[in-house]
C-alpha cells in the first residue's frame, strides 16, 4: 500500500503503537511493580515485623504446634494444611487450614497460631491492603472490569504489541546498524532515537514477555486446533499431554476418597525427615494432609522457594505404608514432549518467580525500559506532528487528544500508583473497605490526571503532572515516617534491605521524575505554544525570551 | 518516516479511506480466520502426539497471525488481500476436509 516494504511496516508500527499504547503502558507497569509484589505487600502492612525481629520456625518447632491445634480443631477433615513461616514468600506467620468434609456446618476454616503456645491467635494484627498483588493481578486482570472481557482486551493488547514490536524492528532497522548513534537533544529525531534504543535494548525481553504473555490464555485466543482435535475440551488435551497411562496410575496410586479404617496419624516430623535427603538444600515449608486419621491418608509436603526454576513444588507419602507416591518428581522425569517444554518454559521466563535478588531488578529495570519504549513512541507520534513539523496551521482535534491522553497516562498513572501507596498510609485502619478504596485511589487520581490536561496548555500540564508524580513519589517515604515506625530511620539501621529498599526506590522515582520534569521545561519553552489552546499570559517569561 | 511526504499528514479520500479500512478489516478478520484454519490443517495432518501437535501449532499462531497481519499491509490494494485471503481459506477448507474424511475411515 506504501511505496516500500519498509513503508508500509513503519504505517503499521505507528497506529498499532499509538491504538494500544496506552493500555499497554498500564500493562507494563502493574507487571513491573508485579515483579516486587511480596516486597511491595509487606510494606503495605507495616505492622509486620522487621525482617531481623521475624521468628522462623523449624519444622521441629512448628510442626507438632499444628499438627495439635488440628487435632483439637478439625479433627474428621478431609484435608489439613498448615505453613511455616516463610518470609520470601509474604507468608509471615504460623498458620493452619482445613477443610471438613461435604455437608459439613463450617467447611472452611484457618487460623495464625501463636508460635509458642500453639493457640490461636485472635485477630489479624497487620492491616488489610490489596498490597502488591492488586498491582500484579490488574496487569492481565485489569479493573472494573469482568473477567472475560479483561482478558480479550489484555489478549488484543498483547497480539498489537507483538506485531509493534515486529514491525518495529523493521522500521528501527537502521538502529541494529548504527546502534551507538544517539543524537540527544535534536528534538523529533532524539525521541525517535530513545525510543528505538530503548525498545533494542530489552528487545529480547519484551519478545519473550509479549508472546509468554498471549500463551498464558493459548486456547482462549487461539481455541481452533482445541475445537477441530478435542471438541474444544482443554482437559483432554491435558490428560493426553501427560500420557493417559501415567495420570490415571497415579491417582490410583493415591485414593482421593477414605478408606473408612481408622488409622491414627503418626508424627508429621516422621515425613519431615523422609523428605530430608530428597530436598538437601531445601526447608519443607508446608504441609497437606489428605484424609487425616484414615487408612487412605496421604501427606503431601511442599517447599516454597525452590532452588532451580524447573524442581518439583511437591512431595507425597501415605500414611499406612509410609511409601512416597506419585509426585510431581515422578511427572517430571517423564517426556510430555517439546511443546509442553515450550509452554512451561515460556511461563516460568513470564513470572520470574525463580529470580533471585539480581535477576528480579534485571526483571524489574526490563518492564521500566518498556514502559519508557512505550512513553517515547506515544511521544514520538506527537513530536512528528506538531504544528511546527507538520508546516500546518493549527494540529486537529486528534493530535491534541493523543498529547493530552499521553501526559495523563505517562505521568498520570504513574501519579496513581503512588497515591495507592499514599492510601494505604492515610486510609483508617479497621475500614472494613480499605483495599478497594485504595484501588480507587489509585483511579480516581489517573482519572484526575487524564482530565487535567484538558483546561491546561500541553507544556504546563507535561511540567505540573510530572511535577506532581515526583512529589508524590519523593514524599512517600516521608509520609511513611510520620505514620508508621517502618521507615528509612528504622529500617535502614535493621538492615531491612527489602522495607528500605522500597523507599529508597520511590525516592529515585520521586528524583527520576522530578529529572524529567525539568528537562522537559525548557524544551517546551522553546517551542512556539500550541495554537488549539491558548497561551497562557505570563509576561515576565516572554520579556525574559 | 524519513521522507518528507510521510511527515505531511495526508488527507485522504474518501476512497482511500474505505480501502484502508477493508484492508484493516481483512487483516484482522481474515487474518484470524486463516491462521485458525492453518492451525486446524496442521493439527489434523500432525504426524505425531496429537496433543503435542496441537498445542505446538497453537502456540505458533501468534506468530502466522502476526505475519499474515504484517503481509496484508503490504500488498498493493486491498481488493487483493482479500482475493488471497478467501483463496487460501478454501484451499486449506479443502484440505481439511479431506483430512477429516481420511481420519474417518
Amino acid at each position: 500500500m506504501k511505496e516500500t516494504f519498509r513503508h508500509s511496516m513503519t504505517w503499521l508500527h505507528t497506529w498499532t503503537g499509538l491504538g494500544v499504547g496506552w493500555v499497554l503502558f498500564f500493562m507494563f507497569l502493574t507487571g513491573t511493580a508485579g515483579y516486587f509484589q511480596s516486597q511491595i505487600t509487606r510494606w503495605m502492612r507495616p505492622e509486620l515485623p522487621l525482617a531481623a525481629e521475624r521468628r522462623l520456625m523449624a519444622p521441629e518447632e512448628g510442626y507438632p504446634l499444628t499438627q495439635a491445634f488440628l487435632q483439637k480443631q478439625a479433627a474428621g477433615a478431609d484435608t489439613w494444611g498448615m505453613d511455616l513461616p516463610s518470609p520470601g514468600v509474604g507468608r509471615e506467620h504460623l498458620s493452619v487450614w482445613w477443610q471438613m468434609p461435604e455437608g459439613a456446618q463450617d467447611r472452611y476454616g484457618n487460623a495464625v497460631l501463636d508460635p509458642t503456645t500453639g493457640e490461636r491467635r485472635e485477630g489479624e494484627t497487620a492491616r488489610s491492603t490489596g498490597g502488591g498483588g492488586f498491582l500484579y493481578r490488574m496487569h492481565y486482570h485489569l479493573h472494573y472490569l469482568p473477567e472475560v472481557w479483561a482478558y480479550w482486551i489484555v489478549g488484543f493488547c498483547g497480539m498489537v504489541l507483538l506485531l509493534a514490536l515486529l514491525t518495529g524492528v523493521i522500521t528501527h532497522r537502521r538502529l541494529f546498524q548504527d546502534f551507538f548513534l544517539f543524537r540527544p537533544a535534536q528534538g523529533g529525531r532524539s525521541w525517535r532515537d530513545a525510543h528505538a534504543v530503548l525498545g533494542v535494548v530489552a528487545l529480547p525481553f519484551f519478545l519473550m514477555i509479549t508472546y509468554s504473555g498471549l500463551v498464558f490464555f493459548l486456547f482462549t485466543y487461539m481455541p481452533a486446533g482445541l475445537l477441530a482435535v478435542f471438541g474444544g475440551d482443554e482437559e483432554r488435551l491435558e490428560e493426553e499431554l501427560h500420557g493417559h497411562d501415567s495420570h490415571t496410575e497415579e491417582h490410583q496410586d493415591a485414593p482421593l476418597s477414605r478408606s473408612g479404617v481408622q488409622l491414627p496419624l503418626p508424627s508429621l516430623l516422621d515425613f519431615v525427615a523422609k523428605a530430608g535427603p530428597v530436598w538437601p538444600e531445601s526447608t519443607v515449608t508446608g504441609i497437606r494432609v489428605d484424609f487425616p486419621g484414615d487408612s487412605n491418608s496421604v501427606i503431601n509436603l511442599f517447599r516454597h522457594t525452590l532452588p532451580a526454576p524447573d524442581s518439583e513444588r511437591m512431595i507425597s507419602f501415605r500414611v499406612s505404608t509410609g511409601e512416597r507416591v506419585g509426585s510431581e518428581e515422578h511427572e517430571h522425569g517423564e517426556d510430555h514432549g517439546w511443546a509442553h517444554e515450550v509452554e512451561e518454559t515460556l511461563f516460568t521466563l513470564h513470572r520470574g518467580r525463580f529470580a533471585g535478588p539480581l535477576l528480579r531488578w534485571l526483571y524489574f529495570g526490563s518492564g521500566l525500559l518498556g514502559c519508557g519504549m512505550i512513553a517515547t513512541g506515544l511521544i514520538l507520534w506527537t513530536v512528528k506532528r506538531r504544528p511546527k513539523s507538520t508546516g500546518s496551521e493549527t494540529s486537529g482535534f486528534g493530535h491534541s487528544l493523543v498529547e493530552r491522553l499521553n501526559i495523563g497516562t505517562i505521568a498520570g498513572l504513574p501519579a496513581g500508583i503512588a497515591a495507592y501507596f499514599w492510601a494505604n498510609r492515610l486510609l483508617p485502619l479497621d475500614w472494613a473497605h480499605r483495599p478497594e478504596w485504595e484501588a480507587h485511589s489509585l483511579f480516581i487520581t489517573w482519572a484526575a490526571m487524564l482530565l487535567y490536561p484538558a483546561f491546561r496548555p500541553v507544556r504546563n500540564a507535561w511540567v505540573e503532572e510530572l511535577g506532581f508524580a515526583a512529589a508524590l513519589f519523593g514524599l512517600l517515604p516521608f509520609l511513611n515516617v510520620l505514620t508508621t515506625d517502618r521507615h528509612l530511620g528504622v529500617t535502614l539501621p535493621a538492615g531491612d534491605w527489602e522495607l528500605a529498599g522500597f523507599d529508597l526506590t520511590m525516592m529515585a522515582l520521586g528524583l527520576l521524575f522530578a529529572w524529567t520534569a525539568v528537562r522537559v521545561r525548557p524544551k517546551w519553552e522553546a517551542f512556539p505554544a500550541s495554537p488549539d489552546v491558548p497561551e497562557p499570559v505570563r509576561p515576565t517569561k516572554s520579556s525574559m525570551a | 518516516m524519513d521522507s518528507p511526504s510521510s511527515r505531511v499528514p495526508l488527507r485522504r479520500t474518501a476512497d482511500q479511506r474505505w480501502s484502508l479500512f477493508f484492508r484493516t478489516l481483512a487483516a484482522v478478520v481474515g487474518g484470524y480466520v486463516l491462521t485458525s484454519l492453518m492451525i486446524v490443517a496442521f493439527s489434523l495432518a500432525w504426524p505425531g502426539h496429537r496433543a503435542r501437535g496441537v498445542l505446538g501449532v497453537s502456540m505458533l499462531g501468534f506468530l502466522i497471525y502476526a505475519g499474515i497481519v504484517m503481509w496484508a499491509f503490504t500488498v498493493r490494494t486491498a481488493r487483493r488481500v482479500w482475493w488471497t485471503l478467501l483463496l487460501a481459506s478454501v484451499a486449506l477448507g479443502i484440505l481439511i476436509t479431506l483430512l477429516k474424511l481420511q481420519k474417518a475411515t
